[in-house]
């Protein structure tokens, strides 16, 4: 059978209980998305834990199969590592726990950034809101609202917040990284660009130090921390 | 004599209230009640001598070795005797730090109610103007906790283990 590789079509899940799929089965339906439950249907929804855990290892199948565009080996090796994908929204169907609702998640952030302040060292409840949010089966969308929330220039109280929990988390690409601390430094509120740089010193990736080296900032404290930043990150 | 405490400068900058519709010189009410909580009607504060780098630094020290995480830290110092003559009430409490040494220079200023509270917010608001507070940075904090581990004015087991983390880094 030759080994090229095919672009995964979008389709309803077909669901295989156990992992007991014939090779004959995987040839025959090779990289269409599947669902390879362990037990049956009830086991995810008593387990919301364990179907994260799951969805994340067939992402990684999935990741391996949208590499293996014209590679034939790396191919060869997603059927047989993961001999299955799925689709992502057949475990939301099982447990809606694992879908994000935009509203929810808004709301719950700014409940927790309003009750109490994001204090220097000490962990505050909207980080594993944020967790939450990132490990969601829209984990995608998510970042998408973080990104808004973090430089909404209209609510800055909020966006410096935010800003400072994604400081203490690695979210997506330094690229995304190095873009969010660039659009909050060019905010007009200097709360909102010290929080941009307390978030740059956190992740301290070389695009986001980039970012600091470019940035023109007119209040002197801040100028001179963004100074005391790069020294230590260059070090 | 001073008193210390952490806080966050950029609650307490001109530029950002006045990009927020406040005027010059007011006092952002984010500022008190975020870097001002009471409990129990007292506020924590950590005595340090005339405003010496070390000294400032020692009160870093005992704010941060009770942290969960390495950070940056802000400290602004205000004056005792014009917290005194102001009619604040102070009292000496064991502070909650695992920096042994350091545990007796904790002090509450107490009896705190809505005036008070303004009072002082004022007079930390004068401390900012007056350039007495620094931001001591991250990699600065995580030295000087690494430094007192050294020097066996902390015990590492008495750190929260995360914090422990990062300072092993």
């Amino acid at each position: 059978m030759p080994l090229e590789a095919r672009k995964i079509e979008s389709r309803s899940p077909s669901v295989i209980h156990g992992n007991s799929i014939s090779r004959f089965e995987r040839r025959s339906v090779p990289y269409k998305r599947m669902a390879v439950l362990p037990s049956g249907r009830e086991s995810l929804g008593a387990s919301p834990e364990q179907a994260r855990l799951r969805v994340l290892f067939l992402e990684l199948g999935q990741e391996l199969v949208d590499v293996a565009d014209g590679t034939a080996i790396v191919a060869l090796l997603g059927e047989t590592i993961f001999p299955a994908v799925v689709d992502r929204t057949f475990f939301a169907d099982l447990d809606p726990g694992l879908a994000l609702d935009p509203r929810s998640f808004e709301t719950r952030l700014r409940i927790a950034l309003e009750s109490e302040p994001v204090e220097d060292g000490i962990t505050h409840p909207a980080e594993q809101i944020i967790d939450d949010a990132l490990l969601s089966l829209n984990s995608h969308d998510a970042l998408s609202w973080l990104r808004g929330l973090a430089i909404d220039i209209e609510q800055p109280g909020i966006a410096a917040s935010v800003l400072r929990c994604l400081g203490r988390r690695r979210p997506a690409t330094s690229a995304w990284r190095a873009r969010i601390a660039r659009d909050a430094l060019a905010s007009n509120d200097v709360e909102m660009r010290d929080a941009a740089v307390q978030a740059a010193e956190e992740w301290g990736d070389t695009e986001v130090q980039d970012v600091l080296r470019r940035h023109t900032e007119k209040v002197s404290w801040l100028r001179d921390y963004i100074k005391d930043v790069l020294e230590d990150l260059g070090e | 004599m001073f008193l210390a405490r952490k806080f966050s400068r950029s609650k307490w900058d001109d530029d950002r209230n006045l990009s927020r519709g406040l005027s010059m010189g007011q006092i952002s009410a984010d500022a008190v009640t975020g870097d001002l909580r009471t409990r129990q009607d007292a506020l924590s504060f950590w005595r340090c001598h005339a405003g010496a780098v070390s000294d400032i630094e020692d009160a870093v020290l005992a704010i941060a070795a009770a942290a969960e995480r390495v950070a940056k830290v802000d400290i602004v110092w205000v004056d005792e005797e014009a917290l005194r003559s102001d009619g604040h009430p102070l009292r000496d409490s064991p502070g909650r730090t695992p920096v042994a040494d350091l545990a007796e220079r904790h002090v509450d200023i107490c009896q705190l109610d809505y005036v008070r509270l303004g009072r002082l917010a004022q007079k930390v608001d004068a401390a900012v103007r007056e350039k007495h507070w620094r931001r001591i940075s991250k990699a600065r904090v995580k030295a000087l906790l690494a430094s007192a581990i050294e020097q066996g004015r902390i015990v590492p087991g008495e750190l929260n283990a995360r914090l422990r983390a990062d300072i092993e880094k």
